[in-house]
């Protein structure tokens, strides 16, 4: 029994607008839990089929579908992880029971990532120093805010973030708490650089190769960083990890690139692309809720899961 | 003036000890917290004693390691610290009271923040408490639950209870027993780790390679891997020397400035390595930055030698916390003229990011930076990390 699209879509939306600070990533994973609850499959097969289904309705929506997809995958691949005695079980409904009790767990857990990183990257900030972040991302957000509020001083410069601002929405809610920040044109990552003492930003995903994707314009970040030796720091959550491995621009799958409206109706040549993809000679280490990590470790950890 | 007043310090310290060495029956009795009045049976009032002395021999042992490293006027090989660390935190486990692994672990912790405390560029004492730590948590419980799950956090594990090892662990006698096993085998790969590194030089240095070096005279690993070098093939070594430096190796010395000039000749760098950190960088002796950039200018591969008890667990943001500064910082002459209003600083280390490494010569196996991370796991348990 497949619940139809557009009802995922709007459960979907439902679950994000009930909360502001959730993620889209949490947000999907909630998802596919209620479905999980709900659900009234009799074989493993029809579950899985069921939870692919729902997976892809939420791909459709216009949400950052590289989000949606790693914590799609990560959800199914976790429940899937059975015990195999467990699986031969005649009654079904203990199977679910099991993937349900796990689901909670997951949850669970997931629900305290951004707490994690806010505390493994504290040591990181310096008193008096000037950050540059791109965009509007609620996991850097959260960790500058617990670092004011731990005591330390800094100067907080945010990009415009064209083609939506989101880059003001983020200089808004900085302001809002006190800390010191300036917008700057996407244009003057260049001309700013120099001032800055480390870079931070937030991922949509982050990929096999320990790159990133993220918000148009965080390569152009990156790279001025590097040339300039400034550290670029990632924060993103483990549910962000993508079994991908793309190469360059041209390898980002092109629902990651185009939100799925643009995709169905217009013309991609002539469509801006949402999102680029940061290799991960630009990034100096990633911020995780398993820790501190280099580039190189995130394709380990996808390996240890998928194998 | 000044002499006077080391001299009435001097006088002050004895009688300090003296009178500690006076009260000794006392402090006995204050360290277990209990007082003489209070004991009733001879064996107990024996035994409280007897606790108390195996305190204080660990307060002494820690002492006098501080100590020696007060005293010393240059930076010794860290395999002498890492050998002294290791010998003070056998005696914690020797004669520390505990009654479980908690207890054990607060113990060693606790003695290990005096220690780093004390002298918090030292990242070597650290690594080893923390190592320490680890291996009593696994003599804890290697009966218990058979094989020793990875305790690090992982992708795999995300839908997993955190059960906290709430198993009954070993007695403490057992788990003396076992852990001061596994202290002595550090020991021993400690020792060994010298030889096996030196007898990778055989492989990794070729017939006719040009190679600089630095801190030759101080480094014994570096000159042993030299000498294992240079058994069977022919190579030319420069040395890079501070001027005042003896030279008494096989090696042409060269100057800092050098450096860059003679790069264009040299097909390796090999430097000796402080403290190794996860992300694959590394501190080594001062001047060892300005080498790995001219070697990375001209494409010039860079070994750093580094045995395994110089891997540390945690990333460090800011490398100016970790560096030690060498003595002396002003010259005789100047001393009396500048003395308190001028800080000269030497830094005696110096951070080398990843990118300039080629590869870490530990006495397992050649590492590149980018692995390092993975080594983490193997000595130290993410809870006594942070905890530190």
């Amino acid at each position: 029994m497949f619940a139809d699209k557009d009802a995922i879509g709007s459960e979907f939306k439902k679950i994000l607008g009930s909360d502001v600070e959730i993620s889209t990533g949490l947000a999907s994973i909630k998802t596919l839990y209620n479905i999980l609850n709900r659900s009234t499959a009799t074989t493993a097969k029809e579950l899985s089929e069921e939870l692919r289904a729902a997976a892809e309705a939420l791909e459709e929506t216009d949400y950052s579908s590289t989000s949606i997809r790693s914590a799609c995958e990560l959800f199914t691949r976790f429940i899937s992880l059975a015990p195999a005695d467990l699986l031969d079980d005649k009654d079904f409904t203990t199977v679910l029971n099991f993937y349900r009790s796990r689901g909670d767990l997951f949850i669970e857990r997931i629900a305290k990532s951004r707490t994690l990183i806010s505390d493994c990257c504290r040591p990181f900030f310096k008193n008096n120093s000037n950050i540059l972040t791109h965009s509007y991302s609620k996991v850097v957000l959260k960790t500058l805010l617990d670092a004011r509020e731990a005591g330390i001083w800094f100067h907080v410069y945010v990009t415009e973030s064209q083609p939506d601002s989101s880059g003001r929405k983020m200089l808004l809610a900085l302001r809002e708490k006190g800390i010191h920040s300036t917008l700057v044109l996407d244009a003057a990552v260049g001309y700013v650089m120099e001032r800055m003492d480390m870079c931070f930003l937030g991922a949509e995903g982050v990929m096999e190769t320990g790159g990133i994707i993220n918000k148009i314009g965080t390569l152009n970040l990156a790279v001025c960083a590097k040339y300039m030796n400034k550290p670029v720091y990632v924060m993103a959550e483990s549910i962000k990890f993508v079994k991908e491995y793309p190469l360059n621009q041209a390898d980002i799958p092109a629902d990651f690139k185009y939100s799925s409206t643009a995709i169905k109706s217009k013309d991609l040549q002539a469509e801006h692309p949402q999102v680029d993809y940061t290799p991960p000679q630009f990034i100096t280490l990633i911020f995780t809720d398993l820790g501190i990590m280099t580039p190189a470790a995130v394709g380990e950890e996808l390996i240890k899961l998928y194998t | 003036m000044n002499h006077r007043f080391t001299i009435t310090v001097a006088r002050a310290a004895v009688i300090f000890v003296k009178s500690v060495l006076m009260h000794r029956e006392f402090l006995v009795f204050k360290q277990v917290g209990k007082s003489p009045e209070t004991m009733t049976t001879a064996s107990t009032r024996q035994e409280v004693i007897e606790e108390g002395r195996k305190h204080l021999l660990i307060e002494e042992g820690r002492k006098q390691l501080l100590i020696n490293l007060r005293r010393r006027t240059t930076r010794e090989p860290s395999f002498k610290l890492a050998t002294d660390t290791l010998n003070f935190l056998r005696k914690v486990v020797l004669h520390g009271t505990y009654n479980n692994l908690e207890e054990l672990l607060a113990l060693l912790r606790e003695n290990g923040l005096i220690l780093s405390g004390a002298y918090p560029s030292e990242l070597v004492m650290r690594n080893l408490v923390l190592m320490v730590c680890k291996l009593a948590r696994e003599s804890n419980s290697r009966e218990t639950n058979g094989e020793f799950d990875s305790p690090y956090d992982s992708l795999n594990k995300l839908w997993k209870k955190e059960d906290k090892e709430n198993q009954i662990g070993r007695s403490a006698k057992t788990i003396r027993k076992k852990l001061i096993q596994a202290v002595n085998d550090i020991q021993i790969e400690m020792e060994t780790c010298r030889e096996h590194i030196s007898a990778q030089g055989q492989y990794l240095v070729h017939m006719n390679d040009v190679l600089i070096v630095h801190s030759l005279s101080t480094s014994t690993t570096l000159s042993s891997f030299l000498a294992g070098a240079k058994k069977d093939k022919k190579t030319r070594v420069f040395s890079v020397q501070i001027p005042t430096e003896p030279d008494d190796h096989d090696a042409v010395s060269i100057s800092l400035c050098e450096v860059a000039g003679k790069m264009c000749e040299a097909t390796k760098v090999i430097l000796s390595g402080a403290t190794v950190f996860p992300d694959g960088s590394c501190l080594a002796p001062a001047g060892g930055l300005s080498i790995c950039l001219a070697a990375h200018r001209h494409s010039v591969p860079v070994y750093v030698l580094c045995a395994f008890y110089k891997i540390a667990p945690f990333f460090v943001p800011d490398s100016s916390a970790v560096i030690k500064h060498s003595l002396p910082g002003l010259p005789v002459a100047m001393a009396s003229k500048w003395a308190g209003r001028v800080r000269v600083l030497q830094p005696a280390l110096e951070m080398i990011p990843a990118n300039l490494i080629t590869l870490f010569v530990s006495n397992t196996a050649s590492i590149m930076p980018s692995h390092i991370y993975r080594l983490i796991g193997d000595y130290y348990h993410p809870d006594d990390v942070a905890n530190y």
